[in-house]
């Protein structure tokens, strides 16, 4: 299934004094089984454009289209219209998706999805168990539990899983790894890679971090005031348009950001390195030249 | 971010020397012209209470159209009470039959005067919230209330409670928010089927909610403790209210119009 | 008593309180945990979730006191303190949390920044000034009059610092102040964090990130209620027996010139120390 964004925009409160223009004419194609990961400053729209994808707001203008590979299009937004029937394939995890869980068992609390989709009890559980598998958990050991008794990172993938078992084709991720350490977070991002693989679908990631960005996004989208501001692979966005990057305020991964500020202080380096490796190699390079 | 924007209170921030009133000055004087709307006996009375109004409107330079806001919400209310006035009140000049309707002179008078009085009711309360910001409302209460906590009375808390309550109106607005777009993701519906279903819609964002809060109270009894509160002894607050000459007329102006107001009761007004 | 050491954590260990089941096994949060801070200094504590990091915070301030063992904050016992004025303690030593939105108790900026100061006593004049110059401290005198609904995650951040700067405490305890920020916020507060401490502050780091523990003169690696290390950056991320840390990217930077023949410094543990080592 591919998204189309056509022509959004969002303007909220709109003829007030505070009025605020959230997304301005956005267009933008979605690959199916294509990684995208979506970065900007908080406030930039990138969670009003999620939203928009996953059916859950009413944008002002334009419309976000699922486009089957029949080529047959079904509406997931426009104005006055915010469709149900096609959110279902279009799954979104929340920040901070933890502070959804509300059943009393693990089991039932991933069931919820799968239940409002009219599934049958055996089908629920069924879904529920390779959810909770999908998200490295054994629903035998733990799916009697309370979810609110599990630690902080187990509760996490409980409610992913939650949205894992509408067996969505898009997987939308807010902020994923907020709040976690170190290990949570390589562990979360890891998973989310496998389950691509693994099912083959398309996953939409809004980031902070521009180096697990840098390391699994295929497709970059830059966000800033409202505008989809640059559009590309990692290398494109950080390193052959860096600079512009930095220049609305934004980071670089650690490797090209660091490039940079050698070429700041003066050191010739070419910037156009995007991993560490690549990164290391160019500044034994450039260090032993001047050195020797 | 559509929740965020619920203004809170009904606060219109401002300088005018309504504004600056002590909070306290602003709620006794709020309470006096309340009371009085309920003694006022005739029109003419009626006009001073709507005279008074009007200057302090004037004064606040608050726009008419944010005071009448007020009345939106007890609009039905009113023309209610109205309605039950004209026709069940007998008495008087019959001015008007049909089938079993009389209306009488007497009828129109009490409606007209049931209407104005919660008129001024609800503009006279709106004027106090519209130019004191709730956080020196609590204040003035507390201290207001404070004498009664020799008899017990937990003044200081209270006043806490209702600075914490405001503070988190527009988190948990906003926490209330998420979680419904979180369960709509998941295929919950609020919307939709008879009550009995709506009921029970409703837990997978109530449940949520309810442990959002206990965390964020939690947090916070922490957080306070941490900032050294132990209660309301041995506190002193950043913003000294003290009375000062503007309070002193504005509680002239307040013996004025109730002087003025008793006095309206001996002459052979209507 | 040692008049330059402001916190002395001496044989602490902290279990969580019973639940009353006798089948739990009763998990010690805190396992003979022993260290001191010296008055000036700025100290970071690493570790993995449920390592003891913040449980040894809250003891700090007498948040928690412990279960045995002793704390001594500038001298004072925290568990004798607590049951006459625990504030005495807290005034000395501030703290500000994860969660921006969860400490502020007012809804409008300066008086949340008073808050503690009225708390404690301060005359009003002098609160005035205080909750000014802290406001200016962090950045945030222009929107002193604001609700904190209204700012971002990181603003509301810098409002809790301000907070706990107009008590003006000897020492701030700042338990995972970034985690819940973006990357804009984060800097803010490091900023800050980095500016109190050069005017003579002490301060604590509790912190997942391993850019900022390296920013301090000292990092405690905390794991399962342990003390693992306590020693200077450099030290700390030299060493590979320690599976809680993955090392700031300076670091692997420098390890990798290194085995390439450029001959780092061993001390070089934040971009901006290598970068001018590379341009030098």
């Amino acid at each position: 299934m591919q998204i189309r964004v056509e022509d959004l925009s969002m303007i909220y409160n709109p003829g007030l004094p505070y009025e605020t223009r959230a997304l301005d004419h956005i267009s933008v194609d979605i690959k199916p089984g294509e990684f995208v990961a979506i970065i900007g400053h908080t406030g930039s729209g990138k969670t009003t454009l999620v939203q928009q994808i996953a059916g859950l707001l009413e944008p002002t203008s334009g419309r976000v289209v699922a486009v089957a590979e029949d080529g047959t299009e079904t509406v997931i937004s426009e104005k006055g219209k915010a469709s149900f029937a096609v959110r279902r394939k279009v799954g979104i995890v929340f920040q901070y998706p933890e502070y959804q869980l509300f059943e009393e068992t693990v089991l039932k609390d991933v069931c919820f999805g799968p239940k409002n989709q009219g599934l049958s009890e055996e089908e629920q559980i069924e879904r529920a168990k390779t959810a909770l598998k999908l998200v490295g958990m054994d629903a035998d050991e733990i799916g009697g539990e309370s979810p609110f008794e599990l630690s902080g990172g187990q509760k996490r993938r409980v409610a992913i899983a939650g949205v894992l078992a509408m067996d969505p084709e898009v997987l939308i991720l807010d902020e994923p790894t907020a709040g976690l350490d170190p290990k949570g977070h390589d562990d979360i991002l890891r998973m989310i890679d496998r389950i691509q693989d693994d099912r083959n679908i398309t996953i939409i990631l809004v980031s902070h971090n521009m180096d697990d960005v840098a390391e699994y996004a295929d497709t970059v989208l830059v966000m800033n005031k409202g505008s989809l501001f640059m559009q590309g692979d990692p290398r494109y966005v950080y390193c052959e348009r860096g600079r512009e990057l930095k220049s609305v305020g934004l980071d670089l991964p650690a490797g090209p950001g660091f490039l940079e500020d050698l070429q700041d202080l003066g050191l010739d380096v070419d910037i156009e390195k995007l991993t560490f490796d690549e990164t290391a190699e160019e500044i034994i390079r450039v260090v032993k030249k001047k050195w020797q | 971010m559509a929740v965020r924007d619920i203004t809170l209170g009904q606060y219109y921030p401002g300088e005018s020397p309504i504004h600056r009133l002590d909070a306290r000055t602003k709620i006794i004087c709020a309470l006096i012209y309340l009371v009085s709307l309920f003694v006022v006996q005739s029109f003419s009375a009626f006009g001073l209470s709507i005279v008074l109004l009007a200057v302090v409107v004037m004064i606040s330079r608050v726009p008419f159209r944010f005071i009448s806001k007020g009345l939106k919400p007890i609009i039905f209310l009113i023309i209610l009470t109205m309605i039950i006035n004209l026709l069940f009140n007998t008495s008087g000049t019959v001015l008007v039959e049909f089938w079993k309707i009389k209306i009488t002179d007497a009828g129109v008078y009490r409606a007209a005067f049931m209407g104005l009085r919660l008129v001024l009711l609800i503009f006279g309360s709106s004027l106090l919230t519209l130019t004191t910001k709730p956080i020196e409302l609590t204040d003035g209460l507390e201290k207001l209330l404070s004498p009664l906590a020799k008899i017990g009375l937990p003044a200081h808390e209270l006043a806490m409670m209702m600075t914490i309550a405001l503070r988190f109106i527009p988190t948990l607005l906003d926490e209330t928010d998420k979680i419904m777009k979180a369960q709509t993701a998941r295929g919950a519906d609020f919307e939709n089927g008879s009550l009995k279903q709506k009921a029970k819609a409703l837990i997978p964002l109530l449940v949520p909610l309810f442990v959002s809060a206990f965390r964020i109270a939690g947090d916070l009894a922490m957080a306070m403790e941490a900032r050294c509160y132990h209660g309301g002894s041995g506190r002193t607050r950043m913003n000294q209210t003290r009375f000062g000459r503007g309070d002193a007329m504005a509680f002239i102006v307040m013996i004025i119009y109730v002087g003025l107001l008793i006095g309206s009761r001996y002459l052979p007004l209507y | 008593m040692d008049s330059d050491l402001i916190i002395q954590i001496k044989n602490v260990s902290y279990a969580y309180l019973d639940d009353g089941d006798p089948t739990t096994e009763e998990k010690l949060a805190l396992d003979n945990v022993s260290f001191d801070v010296k008055r000036g200094e700025f100290v970071a504590i690493v570790g993995s979730n449920g390592s003891g990091k913040s449980t040894i915070a809250k003891h700090m301030n007498a948040l928690l006191l412990p279960t045995s063992g002793s704390v001594l904050v500038d001298g004072m016992d925290t568990k004798e303190a607590s049951e006459t004025a625990p504030w005495e303690i807290r005034r000395k030593v501030g703290m500000v949390f994860q969660n921006p939105d969860n400490q502020l108790v007012s809804s409008v900026v300066e008086d949340d920044v008073a808050f503690g100061p009225e708390n404690i006593g301060v005359p009003s004049d002098e609160i005035r000034r205080r909750v000014d110059e802290a406001l200016r401290l962090v950045d945030m005198y222009e929107h002193r009059k604001k609700g904190p609904h209204l700012l971002s995650g990181g603003q509301k951040q810098r409002i809790a610092i301000a907070g706990v700067i107009a008590m003006d405490p000897e020492c701030v305890v700042f338990d995972e102040p970034t985690a819940m920020l973006d990357p804009k916020g984060r800097r803010e507060i490091m900023e800050i964090i980095e500016r109190l401490h050069s005017q003579g502050r002490t301060v604590i780091l509790i912190t997942h990130f391993m850019e900022e523990a390296a920013a301090a003169d000292r990092i405690i690696v905390m794991g399962n209620g342990k003390l693992l290390v306590d020693a200077p950056p450099a030290d700390v991320f030299s060493r590979d027996d320690l599976g809680v840390l993955n090392v700031p990217f300076a670091v692997s930077m420098a390890r990798k010139l290194r085995e390439n023949g450029i001959d780092v410094p061993a001390d070089i543990v934040t971009e901006k120390k290598l970068a001018e080592f590379l341009c030098r």
